[in-house]
């Protein structure tokens, strides 16, 4: 499923006010099935505008987003059945992300219902500890609420929940931002080891260079709404072309006065 | 080098329940010296930073451990003893410019009133002049406007400005650009770097991100549940880590290969109070034995490096 | 697939609160009151008059001693408390069903829905409580069922307006918008993650309503809008009793005690309420 995105602004308009805010101008690029493509900006650059838009939950104000050539289904208000969405998203906040007063077992249990409804009983029991399992959390603590589980690990069991709707896409909204340096690293390692075993489309949006270099096959580099760089992650990285991406890279905290080279990189 | 500052023994805990913050923590400053504090949640850097100067907040009570400034004994001392440090030969930043400037005054008189308070000189030129010092494009403005009418960046600026202007001797940053941009972060980070080297200033600076510490430090602390489990140079650490806590965060750092598994390190940060009897890093740890719970390892020193672990890495890391 | 819950559930809280102790005893004891009232097991009937024992302070026989007419007073209480409960529960379901359901409604579909919503209970806000269920109740009846419906109808702007402001930022939350993306039905939505964590909030407004409605119902009747006479009601009783108070302080203290007795254990279970569903107030 090829996700492209066809020339989407996005204007946001306070009646009140008169006033009118461009977060997103003429964005285009796509995204190949099973690629892992990288968004990086920093505050204010429309990348989280532009992950909600990708997701469904906010519509451009012209341009549209495409799955397979098709335009992807938006999100109504009113939504009168349950219904499948190929496009999935994580949030930055895993504090927030899950409803404190479901237990972990019944969120994932919910989104299964509707994405696997032939599954019951036992079967849907074992799907749910499957998926958990997936992600690294045990089935004896699945009768847990969310307050009982560390931030790395509910978002763990987000990405869990996100799996269950089976995604062809998965949009991942600065998914280890808010969490501790040392459990980031797993996550990210979690992420990549879930991309290939079910050769998931990631949309990968981070403030992150570091990170982004690091995950993504392809990087679009975003600023002021608009995309500013994109091609494959050697090209961005090593011969930027425009000079917001040099300033994004010059950056990142120079750790050559120590004379460290990275191991791996030539 | 004269010692600058000195920190011995410090232990922090929950007041009403006494539940361990900080556990014995003990490090120096020397005249000049830019010494950073890493660590993640539950290591105790804030809390330690802000014990410095008396700063604690409610509920949390430092039960033993002598801060020593200039020579002179700042911990538990009376308010005037600490009046005339704080602000005065000690400054603080925060991570948060817009709770730490207050909301309802201008930027010129807030600074104004700062230096005031310690009986400087208040005169607005010189407001103006230390504005422009950290790069404030308008001082003018800036000087009469709201903190909320900049943005993050600025306002940092302006914190700085307020905090350089009396000439400290220390600077303690607490996690200053973490809310940052990161080109914002380089900015700011260029600021300190040159405004420590013009003042010949110690700097203290608090941080979750061993790479901003890396950069703008001399000597590194690394903290974890609460104590101190690594001390060395920038060089020194990054090279040869000896903590295995040190080196995971180093490993996730810097070895990476695209799209390959990162070092990285299981488990979450404890709570100090649960590891108290314990070596804090053990249910994480690659070299873990039941020695590691069974007691806490003590600091050891070698020369100007000093780690606390029973098993420590031996090769190096690069 | 049974639940086991691993943390304490908020009743483990609500009985750590002295004020929700307190209240719930007291509460208690009045429930008691009523149902003995309700099976018609009082001491004496409420309405059987006995020239013989007319004006007789407190005793044995009359525990809180009779009124003018002979009547037993603490029967009369007990049938009193028995009428305020019934007229502020039914009030109160009929204002928190309707109007939490409007609230929420118009706060998580928000434009012309909302806008419709706030606006007719501005209107309702605009006119103090008793005034409004005074013209209600004079154009619906004196049964204890209109006067229910009254103080129903005068209350459910509250619970609009306090269903719709959690509904508002929690239709922000990012487990909501994760709802949506995973296509759950707005129904799902609204029944299984707005309601449940609205819901608190929603009871603690419950708690303090009851008090209220008591003290309406025990107004209008006060006022001779309510129960009539020779039925008992609290503010009947406190009615006649204003012109006897001076000779016969019990005809004035037994109505008065049941009332202020009512009203604070019901706030006090408002209390404790808060206090067990709002994790950062816990007295522990």
């Amino acid at each position: 499923m090829k996700l492209e995105v066809r020339n989407v602004t996005k204007i946001y308009q306070s009646n009140s006010k008169e006033r009118t805010v461009q977060a997103l101008n003429g964005v285009s690029f796509s995204v190949e099935e099973g690629a892992i493509l990288g968004i990086v900006g920093e505050s204010g650059c429309g990348k989280s505008t532009l992950s909600r838009i990708i997701a469904g939950l906010e519509e451009p104000t012209s341009g549209e987003v495409l799955i397979s050539g098709e335009r992807r289904a938006g999100i109504p208000r009113f939504i009168r059945k349950s219904s499948k969405r190929p496009i999935q998203l994580v949030f930055q906040d895993p504090y927030s992300s899950l409803n404190p007063r479901q237990t972990i077992f019944n969120a994932i249990e919910e989104v299964i219902r509707i994405y696997e409804p032939t599954l019951d009983g036992s079967a849907l029991e074992a799907r749910v500890f499957e998926l958990l399992s997936s992600v690294g959390i045990g089935k004896d603590l699945s009768h847990r609420y969310p307050h009982q589980f560390s931030g790395g690990q509910r978002q763990r069991i987000c990405i869990a929940r996100s799996l269950a709707a089976k995604p062809e896409i998965l949009v991942l909204d600065e998914p280890v931002s808010a969490l501790d340096v040392s459990v980031s690293a797993d996550i990210i390692n979690l992420l990549l080891d879930l991309q290939r075993e079910f050769n998931l489309t990631y949309i990968f949006v981070s403030h992150d260079l570091g990170i982004v270099k690091h995950v993504s096959d392809s990087i679009i580099v975003m600023l002021a709404g608009e995309i500013v760089e994109y091609g494959s992650w050697t090209e961005v990285m090593d011969t930027p072309k425009h000079e917001y991406t040099q300033r994004l890279i010059a950056a990142i905290p120079n750790l050559d006065k120590l004379k460290i080279k990275e191991s791996g990189e030539q | 080098m004269k010692t600058l500052l000195s920190v011995k023994n410090l232990t922090l805990s929950t007041t009403l329940d006494e539940k361990l913050l900080v556990d014995d923590v003990n490090f120096e400053i020397l005249e000049g010296e830019s010494v950073g504090i890493v660590g993640e949640s539950g290591s105790g850097k804030t809390l330690t930073a802000l014990s410095i100067l008396g700063l604690l907040p409610k509920g949390v009570s430092q039960n033993s451990g002598a801060v020593t400034f200039q020579g002179r004994l700042i911990s538990q001392a009376d308010k005037a003893a600490l009046q005339e440090v704080r602000g005065n030969r000690i400054s603080m930043i925060y991570q948060d410019p817009m709770t730490s400037l207050n909301p309802m005054m201008k930027i010129g008189k807030q600074i104004q009133e700062a230096a005031r308070a310690h009986g400087a000189n208040d005169d607005e030129s010189v407001v103006l002049k230390a504005l422009a010092d950290v790069g404030i494009p308008s001082p003018e403005t800036c000087f009469s406007s709201y903190p909320h009418e900049f943005s993050g960046g600025m306002r940092q600026r302006a914190m700085i400005a307020m905090s350089l202007l009396l000439q400290p001797n220390l600077l303690i940053a607490d996690e200053p650009t973490t809310a940052l941009d990161v080109t914002i972060q380089r900015q700011i980070l260029n600021l300190v770097n040159e405004q420590r080297q013009r003042n010949s200033m110690s700097l203290l600076w608090i941080s979750h991100d061993l790479s901003v510490v890396a950069e703008l430090v001399d000597k590194v602390i690394v903290m974890y549940a609460g104590r101190v489990a690594e001390v060395g140079t920038v060089k020194e650490i990054f090279e040869r880590p000896k903590h295995p806590y040190t080196a995971g965060l180093i490993g996730s750092l810097v070895k990476r290969k695209h799209q390959e598994k990162m070092i990285s390190i299981p488990g979450n940060p404890p709570k100090p109070w649960t590891v108290s009897t314990q070596c804090g890093f053990a249910d994480r740890c690659v070299n873990v034995t039941q020695k590691c719970r069974d007691s806490k390892p003590e600091l050891v020193q070698e020369g100007d490096r000093a780690y606390a672990c029973f098993h420590p890495m031996n090769e190096a890391l690069l | 697939m049974k639940i086991k819950r691993e943390s304490k559930a908020w009743y483990y809280y609500y009985f750590r609160s002295l004020n929700g102790i307190v209240g719930f005893a007291i509460l208690a004891l009045l429930f008691i009151g009523a149902l003995v009232a309700l099976f018609h097991a009082t001491p004496f009937d409420p309405v059987a008059q006995d020239i013989n024992v007319m004006l007789k302070p407190p005793s044995i026989h009359h525990i809180f001693g009779t009124d003018q007419f002979g009547r037993d007073i603490f029967s009369r209480v007990l049938d009193g408390v028995r009428r305020s409960l019934a007229v502020s529960l039914l009030s109160v379901a009929i204002a928190s069903i309707v109007g939490s359901t409007l609230g929420v409604v118009g706060g998580y579909f928000g434009t012309f829905l909302d806008t419709m919503v706030t606006r007719m209970s501005d209107v309702f806000f605009a006119f103090p409580a008793i005034l409004m269920a005074l013209a209600i109740v004079s154009s619906l009846g004196h049964s204890w069922l209109d006067t229910a419906i009254a103080i129903g109808i005068v209350y459910t702007p509250i619970f609009v307006r306090v269903s719709r402001g959690p509904v508002l930022s929690l239709k922000e939350t990012d487990y909501v918008k994760s709802g949506r993306v995973l296509g759950f039905s707005t129904p799902r939505i609204m029944a299984k993650h707005l309601l449940p964590n609205v819901m608190p909030i929603v009871l603690v407004q419950i708690a303090l309503s009851l008090s209220w409605a008591i003290l309406t119902e025990s107004g209008l009747s006060f006022l001779g809008l309510g129960t009539q006479a020779p039925d008992a009601s609290l503010g009947l009783m406190v009615s006649e009793a204003q012109s006897l108070a001076a000779f016969a302080w019990w005809t004035l203290a037994g109505p008065s005690l049941a009332l202020i007795f009512a009203v604070v254990s019901l706030n006090l279970v408002g209390d404790g309420l808060r206090d067990s569903l709002d994790p950062t107030r816990r007295s522990i």
